[in-house]
């Protein structure tokens, strides 16, 4: 009976914290970014809006005050010029390869499993970068990671037969990527939401900590397929939720 | 602004970001054109850092920036403006890029938990990642020996007219204070309005003409603090690619980088009156700059220019290619780099310039810029206004009375080439010298009519090529046929042996006849390798044939393309045995001289056949049972 009861608790927990993470992600600020590409180009293209966009999103090392934590000095951040191969496009990047890695893998999975899915010479699919930062639950409950910003890359993936063709989209490509960062530039810009500058103890819960030479926001990647739109809109999943609820509590009941 | 809210205190730190915001930002625009990746690195613990952001500063440009913001911040009435240019090898340039840094009135709510330095990181940020969308990195990346990219700081108005039209703004962002919001823009010129080629033609080194001091004229042009400086010299771009590090040396202000010389092409905005409408371009024929005048601006009258180099150099527009040379700097005395245009163009056509250039600009419309003043089409009419000493052209029946003589072609004069008889052709130009000589002599008519496919030149009057020209159509015009001279008349005091080698009926009659020719003819032919021909009875000789036939082909020399001009083998030789019937390999062991007798000797050797016929025929039946 205990066992079922903890078991309910669990369930309700996730709901809670899955309705919760629904409402939050349509209250985050969400921007949503669509590029048409050629296969070769996945890869770059994604690394230079992510790249850009974590630009912004990260600052120095914090050091805080030994004696007055409300007072801290930031690092500064190293950026590097990249020349894409397979575009006509440079993007700058933090100077971190642990940073550069760590987004590189993501999009690497997400390159590979968009090829595996292609139709007809074309494959779609959304990679979304998600900045959050965590609230501190009280026990049993686990921290809830709250979103504040999401980027959705729409990708639409085609694959062209001949290279004259791939060298056309190559210098097309480029100036319209560059467009794409014009605007990313000027969204992230806005200023609407950014988190406050935490004190030491909170600073986990804000930013990245476990980079040694910079500090990004939390941050997460994740990616889905098919022309099924963005991850906020997810409205059939909530109810999905509610259902199973309504299950549980029927079955415990009969018990 | 409202300045009473915030302590003094405040406002000296803003005071203080703003102007590290200006010179972070002429550092990372600058840098970004310096035509290579830029990297930094991430500084952990960075003390009294007011941004996060790491940037090199190199001496040189901190120099220029500081000099700019000397006089105080931007404000709602001037801006910080950083001026990205492109710049040929000769002093040639073009406005690329306008960066610029403001202040409004609009005063936002600062956020209080921000201070200025995170603002200040982020405009930083989007500055560099904005810095390379823009064509102008990319055009930076390919800079090298055909232009450069250079820079222009100065604290005022911001002046886009160089960018021409159709270009585009670009909002890098802003920032609230409470004294104004600090904006931060950009305006480029596209790709459509932009192109720069090179053409792959070996570079020549010096000016065959005398270029003045006062070339370029040094007239104040507004809003400028200091002259447009490269971003990256060539000589501290060879130091550069040597050394590990990024350092870039201070370059010298005075000395402009040695260019070579080449043709560019450009192409500007459909704005530019001078470019028709299929995209022709104008070419440029790049020199030295002169002098080491780093300043840009071109606005000497082309007349003046033209008188310049007229005056000292009179001979220049002989060559042709001196001729191309004097055009082009007739068009860069006409090139406004405020403009970005040319305010003039010429009527190639009619001018009898020769090369690229096809504005058909009227003259009239031209004449009434008076700072640009320009000849009209007919240069031999009218005068040249704002002129320091009048040129003078010759006409046809016209002495030269004293003044500079101005070479020039003038299209109205000439006319269609006529194939039948030419006349003498009188030179439409003449110089000093040959008016001299010819003073008292009155010109000759105009021309009329040319030989065929041959068009006097312009430039060309009184050097050897004329004068060779001239020969040739005297020669030709003497035989209206070719090679008429090697065919000789047919008369009749010829030799005897052609009455007599047609009568022949028998060759034994006529065998020593025929030796006697033969060995006549061997005599007589230059070629060892003819061959001679056997007709019925008698051999011709060559000369015979052509008698015979003159209205025939004459082979003189045959000289084949692409081969060498050696008659006696190859295909010369090929030709000659092919013309006639080949010799009789019988015939060649002895020479051809014992013909007759082997013909002979095969006539008996046929009886004595015939008369062993009948025991041939016993033999053969003998084997055969």
């Amino acid at each position: 009976m205990f066992k079922k009861k903890y078991l309910l608790l669990k369930f309700f927990q996730k709901a809670d914290q899955h309705k919760t993470l629904q409402q939050t992600r349509m209250n985050a600020n969400s921007y949503n970014v669509e590029i048409l590409v050629e296969r070769s180009q996945v890869e770059e293209a994604v690394l230079g809006i992510f790249h850009t966009i974590l630009l912004h999103r990260t600052t120095g090392k914090f050091h805080y005050h030994t004696e007055k934590e409300r007072f801290y000095s930031v690092g500064t951040v190293g950026t590097d010029d990249v020349d894409c191969e397979f575009l006509n496009f440079t993007y700058v990047r933090v100077a971190s390869k642990v940073l550069d890695s760590m987004i590189r893998k993501q999009i690497v999975d997400f390159c590979e499993q968009l090829q595996q899915k292609t139709n007809n010479n074309l494959s779609m699919g959304t990679i979304t970068l998600e900045f959050y930062q965590k609230r501190r639950s009280r026990w049993p409950f686990n921290d809830e990671c709250v979103p504040w910003e999401i980027w959705n890359i729409q990708v639409t993936e085609r694959v062209l037969a001949t290279e004259s063709e791939r060298n056309i989209v190559k210098e097309t490509t480029g100036s319209k990527l560059g467009d794409k960062v014009i605007s990313v530039v000027e969204a992230v810009g806005r200023h609407d939401f950014v988190p406050k500058m935490p004190a030491q103890a909170d600073l986990p819960l804000v930013f990245e900590t476990s980079l040694l030479d910079v500090q990004p926001y939390l941050f997460k990647i994740y990616f889905n397929f098919g022309n099924i739109g963005f991850s906020h809109t997810g409205s059939n999943k909530a109810s999905s939720v509610g259902s199973t609820v309504r299950k549980i509590f029927r079955n415990t009941l009969t018990l | 602004m409202s300045s009473d809210i915030s302590s003094p205190e405040e406002r000296k730190e803003f005071v203080k970001y703003l102007k590290l915001l200006c010179l972070k930002s002429t550092q990372l625009i600058v840098q970004g054109r310096l035509g290579k990746t830029i990297s930094t690195e991430s500084i952990v613990s960075q003390k009294n850092a007011m941004i996060n952001l790491t940037v090199k500063d190199y001496p040189e440009i901190e120099k220029e920036a500081r000099a700019a913001i000397r006089d105080g911040i931007p404000n709602k009435e001037r801006s910080y403006v950083i001026e990205i240019s492109l710049r040929t090898s000769d002093a040639d340039s073009l406005v690329l890029e306008v960066w610029s840094i403001g202040l409004t009135n609009k005063c936002e709510n600062k956020r209080d938990h921000e201070t200025m330095h995170y603002p200040m990181s982020h405009l930083l940020k989007s500055l560099l990642c904005l810095s390379r969308v823009t064509p102008a990195y990319k055009l930076s990346r390919k800079q090298g020996n055909e232009y450069v990219i250079c820079y222009r700081v100065y604290m005022g108005e911001i002046n886009l007219s160089g960018l021409g039209e159709g270009f585009k703004v670009l909002r890098v962002g802003s920032a609230g204070t409470h004294w104004g919001t600090i904006t931060m823009s950009a305006a480029y010129r596209t790709t459509e309005n932009l192109h720069v080629s090179t053409k792959g033609i070996s570079p020549k080194v010096g000016i065959p003409f005398v270029v003045k001091t006062d070339h370029f004229s040094s007239g104040p042009r507004p809003h400028v603090s200091s002259p447009a400086r490269p971003c990256h010299t060539l000589q501290s771009r060879l130091r550069t690619f040597s050394d590990a590090s990024d350092g870039m040396q201070p370059s010298t202000e005075s000395s402009s980088p040695p260019y070579n010389v080449f043709n560019t092409a450009f192409s500007v905005s459909p704005a530019g009156n001078f470019i028709e409408k299929d995209g022709n371009k104008v070419m440029f024929t790049v020199g030295t700059p002169p002098g080491g005048n780093p300043r840009c601006s071109v606005s000497s009258p082309a007349l003046a220019r033209m008188q310049r180099l007229n005056i000292t150099e009179k001979n220049n527009f002989h060559s042709s290619n001196n001729g191309e040379r004097s055009h082009t700097d007739f068009y860069k005395a006409h090139w406004s780099p405020d403009k970005s245009q040319f305010n003039t163009g010429a009527s190639a056509p009619n001018s009898g310039f020769t090369g690229h250039l096809n504005s058909r600009r009227d003259f009239a419309d031209l004449k009434k810029d008076r700072r640009v003043s320009f000849p009209s089409t007919n240069f031999l009419k009218e005068p040249l206004s704002n002129n320091r000493k009048p040129l003078k052209v010759v006409k046809p029946n016209e002495q030269v009375i004293s003044g500079t003589t101005f070479w020039h072609w003038d299209a109205t004069s000439t006319s269609t080439v006529s194939p039948k008889p030419v006349p003498h052709i009188s030179p439409q130009f003449v110089s000093n010298s040959e008016v001299e000589k010819k003073s008292n002599s009155p010109v000759s008519s105009p021309l009329v009519c040319t030989p065929p496919g041959l068009m006097t030149g312009a430039f060309v009057l009184g050097c050897k090529t004329a004068q060779r020209a001239k020969e040739t159509l005297e020669a030709a015009e003497i035989s209206s046929l070719p090679f008429r001279d090697l065919l000789k008349p047919i008369h009749g005091n010829e030799s005897p042996d052609d009455e007599s080698s047609q009568s022949s009926t028998s060759l034994e009659s006529d065998e020593k006849s025929n030796k006697d020719r033969f060995a006549e003819g061997r005599r007589k032919s230059s070629d060892s390798s003819s061959s001679l021909s056997l007709t019925g009875s008698t051999g011709t000789l060559n000369n015979e044939n052509l008698q015979k036939h003159p209205d025939d082909f004459v082979l003189v020399d045959l000289k084949p393309a692409f081969a060498r001009d050696d008659s006696i083998k190859d295909l010369g030789t090929f030709y000659r045995e092919c013309e006639n019937v080949p010799e009789l390999i019988m015939f060649e062991n002895h020479g051809g001289s014992e013909t007759d007798e082997t013909l002979h000797d095969l006539t008996k050797q046929l009886e004595d056949y015939e008369k062993d016929m009948h025991d041939f025929d016993q033999f053969v039946s003998e084997l055969c049972a």
